[in-house]
């Protein structure tokens, strides 16, 4: 008050006048300064800040992680995220229970209407009906138009192929968090798996090596040689020798990894990188190839397989036993036990164990599906153990192992390492070396090839495709004992030979004599055709050109030629 | 001075419609953004499933099973591919083909040829 009252005895003074228009001139100057400033700050308020973050009203507050999604060589998706409703009921909002129930089922055909009906007419509020419902359901469901239902809607992880490329893929649980195979390997790779309201990139899809025809046609041959051998699981592997590529894995009996559930029942698991086999005869290929690069043997040398060779309490016997001298080449497609551990002996235990050691077969071996299972090597390693590893028994590898060796022999004798990503052939090459000479290497494949021409492995030959390989009995062992009815067969074909570009095993796990196997269950009548029926499906596929007999020389007679 | 007075009071006036002009506009705009991108996500969620379930209808196992059902197709053998060489040696007649041609016979080996190709 005091102030009004000052101010008002100022303004009867007129010489004051001038000096209170100077200050109201000051004061007009301050406010329109505020004006400015605060009118800017508006202004700034309005373009630049958001009133509420859309983004922030977007989120879900699902905890479900997002993953990149697994595409083939060739872009075919083999995993993707798609949402999918969750379906609740909200029991007080229903009408007619009775009504909703019979619709429900005419849609959710597994569901149990009667237990469904107890559930709701028990009354509350929120009740999950049925979770992660395809697309289709959803749309059913919401046509149907009954009150007090709803979806909530989370990523859920889809594989398209279903069964088939199951263990090379893997499945993930229930927050989509990778349990194995492929999946588990995208949740080490940084950033790839996000989970939600993370800001995630346009995620890039992670290109395998496999070829889902490819994997296809090899899935279907073993469904069949498992049911024609009456076997009890079969297992093959297609691998690309340059470039270390799995292109085809498949381990029967699988699972569909949409259902993951059926991922953990009895004898469902990656025999390829979990189970360690003792492989039989097919080592052979590997002592042969040892002794060769040592330069301790060559094709025309011959071992005395005329007896059994006893070694202490053990011994050594042929299968096919022939009762002469063998050629290094008889040795390999007679399958003779004896002269493969005559050979071994030559070579001596310590140079067949570092031989084996460089191809990888005493080693775990790492790929993006996580370490396989490790193979077992003998503690002690004598001159027994080198006689009974050069023809396969005790030491037991995986069979991704045994093909991954098997590659280094016929790809020119480098060492690649295996892999589930696609890979170029160039890149595989600069980061593999040379671990056998390249002269071993063309042996083998003479070797390989000559055994499907005139040895165990004839059944495996596809006209064309120039097969070659190597056939492998094992007995399994029962209650601490070799077995003489429980076999595991195996064949390692390598086509086309004159150039090897892959290699296909094939396992079968107790196959039976049946009709058209006559009395036999070796590898030579099972696992052998099998992979004669897997080379021509995929070789078409693989741009492998078969090369009949018709007009001009073909590869065979060059092979006689040149040997 | 009156005058400017009045004038600044106009200005404050105009500024302030404007200012709430603008941001309701923006407001709407926001939303737009927002509902944009709720349809955006809606339609990427859509073409997720879409191209899951063309990946699915495409499946070898599935394609193999209606080939062999309604076209009456196998897998194929190694005799069924031909290099364009080949193929016209084949096109040619055989020279047991031209000896029965000369001779006057009916030609022998054209039918197995085609069988061959079969």
């Amino acid at each position: 008050m005091a102030g009004l009252r000052s101010h008002l005895t100022i303004k009867r003074d007129p010489t004051h006048k001038t000096r209170m228009r100077a200050r109201s001139g000051m004061m007009s100057l301050v406010f329109t300064f505020a004006f400015v400033i605060i009118g800017a700050r508006l202004v700034d308020l309005v373009f630049t800040a958001r009133g509420i973050d859309s983004s922030v009203r977007l989120q879900s507050s699902s905890t479900v992680a997002h993953r990149p999604d697994i595409v083939d060589a060739k872009g075919r998706i083999l995993a993707t995220d798609i949402q999918t409703g969750s379906l609740f009921a909200n029991p007080s909002r229903i009408v007619d229970v009775d009504e909703m129930v019979e619709q429900l089922a005419s849609v959710l055909t597994h569901i149990n209407p009667r237990a469904l009906r107890k559930r709701l007419t028990a009354g509350g509020k929120f009740l999950w009906i049925d979770r992660e419902l395809t697309p289709r359901q959803q749309a059913q469901i919401h046509e149907l138009g009954l009150p007090g239902l709803n979806f909530v809607q989370e990523p859920h992880r889809a594989y398209p192929s279903g069964v088939t490329a199951s263990h090379i893929l893997g499945h993930v649980n229930v927050d989509n968090r990778g349990l194995a195979g492929t999946e588990s390997y995208l949740d080490t790779l940084p950033g790839a798996v996000t989970v939600a309201g993370k800001k995630a990139d346009r995620k890039k899809a992670v290109r395998l090596a496999m070829d889902l025809s490819v994997q296809h046609a090899v899935r279907e041959e073993l469904v069949q040689a498992m049911k024609l051998y009456k076997a009890k699981a079969a297992a093959g592997i297609v691998l690309d020798v340059h470039s270390g590529e799995i292109i085809a894995l498949s381990s029967l009996p699988d699972y569909d990894p949409n259902r993951r559930e059926q991922a953990l029942l009895k004898d469902r698991y990656n025999r390829v990188t979990s189970g360690v086999f003792e492989m039989g005869s097919v080592f052979k290929m590997f002592t042969i190839a040892g002794a060769l690069d040592a330069g301790v043997t060559s094709l025309d040398k011959g071992y005395d397989a005329r007896k059994p060779l006893k070694v202490a309490s053990f011994t050594i016997n042929d299968f096919h036993a022939k009762r002469r001298w063998l050629s290094v080449p008889e040795i390999f497609i007679y399958s003779s036990n004896i002269g493969a551990a005559k050979m071994a002996l030559d070579l001596g235990p310590k140079r067949h164990k570092a031989f084996l050691a460089k191809l990888g077969l005493l080693e775990r071996m790492n790929t993006e599906a996580g370490l396989s299972a490790a193979p077992i090597v003998p503690k002690k390693w004598g001159r027994l153990n080198t006689m009974t590893i050069s023809y396969g028994h005790g030491l037991s590898v995986t069979p991704l192992q045994l093909a991954s060796g098997a590659a280094t022999l016929v790809n020119g004798g480098y060492k690649v390492n295996t892999t589930f990503l696609a890979r170029s052939r160039k890149d595989a090459q600069d980061q593999s070396e040379r671990v056998l000479k390249l002269q071993t290497s063309d042996l083998m494949r003479y070797l390989l090839r000559l055994n499907v021409q005139q040895g165990s492995g004839k059944r495996a030959d596809t006209a064309g495709y120039r097969v070659g390989g190597k056939t492998g009995t094992a007995e399994k062992v029962v209650n601490g004992q070799y077995s003489r009815t429980k076999l595991l067969t195996s064949f390692l074909g390598v086509f086309p030979m004159d150039a090897p570009e892959y290699v296909v095993l094939v396992l079968l796990d107790e196959p039976q004599r049946v009709e058209k196997t006559g009395r036999s269950a070796t590898a030579g009548v099972n696992a052998a055709p099998t992979v004669g029926r897997i080379i021509e499906r995929i070789g078409p596929m693989l741009s492998v050109t078969p090369v009949l007999n018709e007009g001009g020389l073909s590869f065979d007679e060059h092979v006689s030629a040149s040997y | 001075m009156r005058v400017f007075n009045l004038l600044l009071v106009g200005c404050v006036v105009a500024l302030v419609y404007a200012i709430y002009g603008l941001k309701y506009e923006s407001r709407a705009l926001e939303q737009r953004v927002a509902e944009t991108r709720l349809s955006i996500r809606a339609e990427r969620n859509a073409v997720a499933v879409l191209r899951a379930e063309w990946s699915h209808l495409n499946r070898p196992k599935r394609i193999e099973r209606l080939a062999r059902k309604h076209l009456g197709l196998k897998p194929l053998k190694a005799k069924q591919i031909l290099t364009a060489r080949q193929y016209e040696t084949l096109r040619r007649p055989s020279p047991a083909e031209v000896a029965a041609r000369l001779l006057g016979q009916p030609a022998p080996l054209k039918r197995r040829r085609q069988a061959a190709l079969r």
